[in-house]
């Protein structure tokens, strides 16, 4: 336990803290900070955070000095305010800065920096510099005209991501951020596009294009933190939100977390691409090549009638991976009860659900053991129970069972947040009557369908947005049909 | 054994000088005589007069021959080795009429004390038997058989010997603090990047003994319990590099490096690592990144190399200079080298002294001696007998220092004092010629240039000073511009992440403090006036003197002199390139310029 003093308020702190690790946790907000970043390692390249300690000459990072006992910092002298502003109108006249052009204005740490200094002008003369900008990528853009070189998004993507891109080339103040030894952007080989460092920048040098129209931080109304729908890793996010419209993911950063806000290609561009798109709003019934709209009886009684015909054992019903486990269970005793026979055991989710959520994360050691279990997996399941995981590409693994897909009648429950794979658009085709719960219109999946039935949205359920339409939750509708079909939903 | 030793200086200046050529015809010469068995020819290192080369020394008299072409070596070996007659066209000469028959009568050599440049020019530096002879490895034995860790810590504290470096931090404090880091690996390092413009003492040292270097790097492991070292060069000392991996294999094979040294429990190896030549990687905690292999960028301290160095071990990181003091130290004990220099300032230190002075070169000499000393009497005065000025020390890390200062003795805290800094060690003289905003140009366009870009004081601030410099040489200064710049020295000084933002802005904070009215002269008056910056001055043909002979317009690049015999002839200052051309070629001094 050490004490310190900060501009007179005593703090306390554990002995190999830096002294802006103290003053953070000690609420002391007056040390500026532009390279810092929590969960990377310090490098005190920007000077922002300098404060004077008494009885020192030297001036110190508080990012990176480690906070002694009895310090007695200073963290608001106006030496330091004349030099900070020093620092920030050098930055500005060194690039080509113009906030009103920039998608990052208003989230802009460097802008909120000026402003908090009052730099109302810049005495240097503005260099603007003939830097050159790399747009090859095609998940982000980079505009060097912006870059402070604080050097977060190459510690970001050395330290959180780990794959080592990002490096620096050239010296002085012609230095830029470049990948792979000054390869562009869009054909860098260790590049995983995962974003993180665009996250990372406290300016607007690096940007998602998919975030980039959608709007700015500062604009959200609100960012709730949620889990990531796409795969068993479950990493957190923060999902950034405007007008009732997803605008931004980013990885929860700091300590919080293990990972360290880490996000990949997918949670972080791809569900934000997939998560918008024509909504279903209403049930619709094939109508020669295309689709009426039907009512919501209408379609019971016609689904209904279908059940009621199949040959159970020719049926089946499939979930999405990324179906929420709540809705998972309810869907596995609906069918159960219909006497489609499931390998349901009481108090848990039945073994092939487990299996459906696993099948997307389990092609990392896929010895021949395992292949086997699959196999016997996969015909017990399209022998006797209605589940069969979306991603499990029978027709390249179990090529026999592609026979076994023709059914009678199939129920497939899909979040439309991934492009199916083959054997989910055979199994479709091949049955004579299905029925397709989808969030979205456009999804491959609807047009195979005879039935399209509208579903929640990930960020519907997840409690992120408020509905957009009036949709029947998924409950609602097995019950209406259990009426229909005079069935009790099982308990599972 | 040999009547005559001829010693010829095979150092980088010496050898450009054509010192390999020499060194030929003096062999043939030798073999066509028939003198081989009494006459030895011993390529050595530098003698540090390299303005002077290619220099031959022969002994046992002691004769200084200088500029020595393979025609003057053939007449040296006909001349002096065969009929014992000195040739006295070759020696070095004071003034017209006095020319100087010895090496230890020189006045360049006459006030220097050479210790770390003791056996440079001296001894061959690939033989490690010479090297030997003149008590080489003898202190590393000392160190083995007769001193504790502690003990050889306790000699170079005994000592007073500071970093040579620059940062004058005293050496054997810094060994005692890495030899207290606890770990069983941890590393030596000898920072051979010398990167100053100008500074050439540690090739001097490495190109001239570089045994001297692995010795005391020995000495130094042993002291803080390394085993491991790393001699950090830059690639652009090729004949440095060459001599250096000369050195470590025969000190391999003498069994002076390796296992179990002199039957010890004592290891040691050393590797050489050559450097690209960045500037910033003189820096310690750059030199070490680049060592592991990452770009070349200080990290701030602590932690310090001492605590956790290269790759994260302690690790004791030492300037060839100070090395080289190293052997010396410990034969002599502390005592010895601490009776030399002021009280703070022990011992010697090497100066590169360049610019208008008469006698550039290397010089050792005690800290103490004055600044005046150095140029007056080694240095032999200004150049041309004009005016001196100012001297800049220190590189492009130090300051400029007017003639007031002629007298200060030559010490760290003297020179701190002074807004100049010890730096490397270079001293480059001007005279009334130099522009002292053209000089703090210089060196800030060179600081600028090797900033590594990473602290932002630094990478902008050393850009912004540069562009300032430059607007007012063009005569756009604004008075307000002084204030500008001294603000924004200040702050770089103050804010930047290592030494060389922290230094950079030195040469412009002493030149606008010692020499404030040239910046006001520029800005006000808009005139320059050493007559150097291009937009400040202007050329004139007087026609009282003009004998309309034509020249200046035959020999204008930008043919912007017009006339002809009849009218008279007029430069155009808007075309004017300013070369100066049309003066050096005006046989009647008719041109000036203003």
């Amino acid at each position: 336990m050490i004490k310190l003093h900060f501009d007179g308020k005593e703090c306390t702190g554990t002995k190999g803290q830096t002294i802006l690790e103290v003053a953070l946790a000690n609420g002391i907000t007056t040390i500026p900070t532009l390279c810092w970043l929590e969960g990377l390692h310090p490098e005190g390249a920007c000077r922002m955070c300098v404060v004077e300690v008494e009885g020192s000459p030297k001036m110190l990072t508080a990012c990176t000095s480690p906070a002694e006992d009895g310090m007695k910092i200073l963290t608001r002298t106006d030496k330091l305010k004349e030099y900070r502003k020093q620092i920030l109108e050098l930055l500005f006249a060194g690039r080509n800065h113009f906030c009103m052009y920039c998608s990052a204005s208003g989230d802009c740490e460097l802008q909120a920096l000026a402003i908090e200094h009052g730099m109302d002008s810049v005495r240097y003369p503005y260099l603007f510099p003939n830097i050159e900008n790399d747009t090859t990528s095609s998940d982000f853009m980079v505009d060097r005209n912006r870059c402070v070189l604080c050097d977060r998004c190459i510690r970001t993507c050395q330290e959180i991501v780990g794959a080592c891109s990002l490096g620096l080339e050239k010296r002085g103040w012609v230095t830029n951020v470049i990948s792979d030894l000054g390869e562009k952007f869009g054909n860098s080989s260790t590049c995983v596009s995962c974003g993180a460092c665009a996250q990372a920048c406290p300016t607007g040098t690096i940007t998602i294009r998919e975030q980039a129209y959608r709007g700015r931080r500062k604009d959200c109304d609100k960012a709730v933190e949620a889990t990531c729908p796409l795969c068993a890793m479950g990493c957190k996010i923060n999902v950034h939100v405007r007008r009732n419209s997803l605008v931004r993911i980013d990885g929860v950063t700091g300590s919080k977390y293990a990972d360290g806000g880490q996000l990949c290609r997918k949670g972080r561009i791809e569900l934000l691409r997939a998560s918008e798109g024509p909504r279903l709003t209403t049930p619709m019934i094939r109508s020669g090549a295309g689709f009426r709209e039907a009512s919501w009886d209408e379609v019971l009684d016609l689904i209904t009638e279908k059940i009621n015909k199949a040959d159970k054992s020719k049926s089946g019903a499939v979930a999405s991976l990324m179906t929420p486990i709540d809705e998972l269970k309810y869907f596995a005793g609906f069918f159960g009860a219909l006497g489609i026979k499931t390998d349901c055991r009481e108090g848990r989710v039945p073994p092939e659900a487990k299996y459906v959520k696993e099948s997307h994360v389990r092609s990392a050691d896929d010895s021949i053991n395992d292949r086997e279990n699959e196999v016997n997996r996969m015909r017990s399941i399209l022998a006797a129970s209605p589940w069969l995981g979306v991603g499990s590409e029978p027709s390249e693994k179990e090529p026999v069972g592609k026979g076994m897909l023709s059914l009678d009648f199939l129920f497939f429950r899909t979040t439309g947040l991934v492009e199916p794979c083959v054997d989910v658009l055979d199994a479709l085709d091949h049955s004579k009557f299905s029925v397709v719960q989808t969030p979205y219109i456009s999804h491959p999946m609807a047009y195979l369908a005879d039935v399209l039935i509208p579903a929640a949205a990930w960020f519907e359920l997840a409690g992120i947005c408020e509905p957009a339409v009036s949709i029947k939750e998924m409950c609602e509708v097995l019950e209406s049909l259990a009426v229909r079909l005079a069935i009790k939903i099982k308990e599972v | 054994m040999y009547r005559s030793h001829v010693l010829i200086c095979n150092g980088t200046g010496c050898h450009s000088g054509g010192a390999t050529e020499t060194t030929e015809a003096i062999k043939k010469e030798i073999e066509k005589l028939s003198l081989a068995n009494e006459v030895a020819v011993v390529p050595t290192g530098c003698h540090g007069m390299c303005e002077m080369g290619p220099i031959i020394v022969v002994y046992p008299e002691g004769t200084f021959y200088c500029r020595v072409n393979p025609e003057d070596g053939v007449e040296i070996v006909r001349e002096h080795l065969a009929k014992g007659r000195t040739v006295e066209r070759l020696m070095f000469r004071e003034s017209e009429r006095i020319s100087v028959a010895s090496y230890k009568e020189l006045p360049f050599y006459s006030k220097q004390k050479r210790i770390a440049l003791k056996n440079c020019g001296y001894i061959n530096p690939d033989s490690i038997e010479e090297y030997i002879g003149h008590s080489g490895y003898e202190a590393l034995g000392k160190c083995l058989t007769s001193l504790t860790q502690e003990q050889v810590i306790e000699e170079l504290k005994k000592s007073g010997l500071r970093g040579r470096g620059g940062g004058g931090f005293p050496t054997g404090l810094k060994w005692s603090f890495c030899a207290k880091s606890p770990g069983p690996k941890k590393y030596v390092i000898c920072n051979a990047d010398e990167g100053d413009p100008g500074a050439f003492m540690d090739r001097s040292i490495l190109e001239g003994d570089p045994h001297s270097i692995i010795e005391g790097m020995a000495i130094g492991a042993y002291a803080i319990g390394a085993d491991e070292a790393y001699i950090y060069c830059r690639a652009e000392y090729p004949l440095a590099i060459e001599r250096l991996k000369t050195a470590i294999a025969q000190a391999e094979e003498y069994g002076l490096l390796g296992e179990k040294i002199f039957g010890t429990d004592f290891s040691f190896e050393i590797h050489i690592k050559e450097g690209a030549g960045a500037f910033v990687c003189g820096e310690e905690t750059a030199l070490m990144g680049s060592i592991e292999g990452k770009r070349g960028m200080p990290r701030p301290r602590p932690p310090f190399p001492a605590v956790s160095g290269l790759w994260g071990k302690p690790t004791n990181i030492n300037n060839v200079e100070t090395w080289a003091n190293v052997p010396q130290i410990i034969l002599n004990g502390g005592e010895w080298y601490a009776s030399m220099g002021t009280a703070e300032s022990k011992g010697t230190k090497v100066f590169a002294l360049t610019g208008k002075v008469k006698h550039t070169g290397l010089v050792e000499v005690p800290m103490g001696v004055t600044l005046r000393e150095i140029i007056m009497e080694i240095g032999g005065g200004i150049l041309n007998d004009k005016k001196f000025k100012a001297v800049q020390i220190g590189g492009p890390s130090g300051g400029c220092l007017t003639e007031d200062h002629l007298d200060t003795p030559v010490s760290y805290e003297d020179l701190t004092r002074l807004g100049a800094i010890m730096g490397s060690g270079g001293l480059v003289v001007m005279d009334e010629e130099n522009c002292m905003i053209d000089v703090a140009k210089f060196f800030l366009e060179f600081t600028q240039r090797e900033s590594c870009g990473k602290c932002s004081p630094c990478r902008e601030g050393t850009k912004q000073m540069l562009i300032m410099l430059d607007e007012i040489t063009k005569g756009n200064g604004k008075i307000e511009d002084i204030k500008k710049l001294e603000e924004l020295a200040l702050m770089v000084k103050n804010m930047s992440l290592c030494g060389l933002g922290q230094t950079a802005p030195n040469p412009l904070l002493t030149t606008l403090k010692y020499f404030r009215h040239e910046y006001e002269a520029h800005i006000i008056e808009k005139r320059c006036p050493a007559h150097v910056c291009s937009g400040l001055i202007t050329f004139t043909i007087h026609a009282d003197k003009c004998k309309r002979c034509g020249l200046c317009t035959k020999n204008c690049p930008a043919k912007c002199i017009s006339g002809d015999k009849n009218t008279a002839y007029v430069i155009d200052n808007e075309r004017c390139v300013k070369c100066g051309t049309c003066i050096d070629k005006c046989p009647f001094k008719a041109i000036t310029k203003e």
